[in-house]
């Protein structure tokens, strides 16, 4: 699509002026999506503001039944994310490119270098990777509204390899699309609005499983329950 | 698009669009100017259990102190990782000479991202770092500056400063993110 090539064109001009020392600086527009289905209302279920801090590296907390805004059936919308390539260059790819024609398991975190996501939930997709791949995953990817710049410092300090790919839904638009915010900017630890823990399995894009944690919990949205599922 | 607007805005002098000042200038109280602003100091998430996840007001960082800071678009970057951080790792001895009790280097991260980059960095004993996760402390000063389109969402701009008992002595901004001439630790250390 047009809007797809001007995008990724004047991304990636953005990005050189920014890490190449030039003369001009200006206020580019906020990169545009190409035209996807009416993005449905925001839910906050009202228990994310009542989440205890320990949430985050909590381990056992039954999933309560939570408005969830993506739900299985579902189209994914389409979105840009970033990410950096294994030759370094910052790139950018859709969720289109990501799940058209295949069999993609997409899951997210809320914060690269935080205990649960480091520790437990990307180190489990790398661990299930060749057994998810064997049973007709094409793409294993990670979303986090990090930048690219972190996704990548993150990936090689926990030596991912290419098995999962880590993407940057640096501004937020995708998990904002799904309605999977999880809106910490009250909250001291100092992360933003950032997304909720979830793993999915999309066929063509549209959604066939949904794990969808409250926050940041980690109950059911780990490889081995895509694994089951598959 | 974003590609047109570039190349139109190359046909107007830096002075119409460019940044090189902010909200503050020399003279002006750095306290005062972001009220009721805190930054988080760059930490381990287990850190910040244990202390709370506690924030560091303004004050506390600048009240009856010489301090050198600078601020940067992000951690992990190019110019920011390559030249801007070292800059002041390499000078840090001579800032100590001119009487400086600290050099603050601040983004607009969270500060866990801000402490692994740091520890890469390997600069965590010469610079305190700190994470301004919700840019309010830029946007106060007016530092900020919307880098979506590169997909980083609002960002700081590259300055530096030498804040004097709150005071500000030298503010130096550059024109753009991606420019470091007037924001290295050579200039500000001559204007202490």
């Amino acid at each position: 699509m047009a809007t797809a090539t001007t995008t990724a064109a004047s991304f990636s001009t953005a990005v050189r002026r920014l890490c190449v020392s030039t003369s001009t600086s200006i206020r580019l527009r906020h990169v545009t999506t190409s035209a996807r289905p009416p993005t449905r209302l925001i839910s906050t279920p009202t228990p994310h503001r009542l989440l205890p801090l320990l949430r985050f590296s909590a381990t056992a907390s039954p999933s309560s039944t939570t408005v969830s805004t993506i739900s299985v059936g579902d189209k994914l919308p389409d979105a840009t994310l970033s990410y950096f390539g294994s030759d370094g260059e910052l790139k950018t790819i859709t969720i289109s490119d990501l799940t058209k024609g295949k069999k993609t398991v997409l899951f997210a975190v809320p914060g690269a270098f935080t205990p649960t996501c480091s520790q437990k939930h990307l180190p489990g997709f790398v661990e299930k990777a060749k057994e998810l791949k064997a049973k007709g995953v094409d793409v294993i990817a990670c979303v986090s509204v990090n930048d690219a710049f972190v996704m990548k410092a993150w990936k090689e300090d926990l030596k991912v390899g290419d098995e999962v790919l880590l993407v940057s839904d640096g501004n937020g638009v995708f998990t904002k699309a799904l309605g999977v915010e999880l809106d910490l900017s009250d909250k001291p630890v100092g992360l933003g609005v950032r997304s909720r823990r979830y793993s999915l399995l999309a066929e063509d894009g549209v959604v066939k499983v949904l794990n969808l944690e409250e926050g940041g919990s980690f109950t059911n949205s780990g490889a081995e329950d895509i694994l089951k599922a598959l | 698009m974003a590609s047109a607007l570039v190349r139109g805005a190359r046909r107007f002098p830096p002075a119409m669009w460019g940044r090189g000042f902010a909200k503050v200038a020399s003279g002006d109280d750095i306290v005062a100017a972001a009220p009721d602003v805190a930054l988080q100091k760059a930490r381990s998430w287990d850190e910040g259990v244990s202390s709370n996840f506690s924030t560091t007001p303004l004050n506390d960082l600048f009240q009856g102190k010489k301090v050198v800071i600078f601020g940067l678009p992000g951690a992990y970057t190019g110019v920011c990782s390559a030249q801007h951080v070292p800059s002041y790792q390499k000078n840090i001895d001579k800032f100590k000479a001119k009487g400086v009790n600290s050099v603050i280097c601040v983004a607009v991260n969270d500060p866990y991202s801000m402490n692994a980059w740091a520890e890469k960095l390997q600069a965590k004993d010469a610079i305190e770092f700190y994470g301004d996760f919700d840019g309010k402390f830029h946007k106060s000063l007016e530092l900020d500056i919307d880098l979506s389109a590169a997909l980083l969402g609002p960002r700081s701009h590259r300055w530096s400063a030498y804040v004097e008992d709150g005071k500000i002595k030298a503010l130096n901004v550059e024109k753009a993110p991606s420019e470091f001439k007037v924001s290295g630790a050579e200039v500000i250390l001559d204007q202490i």
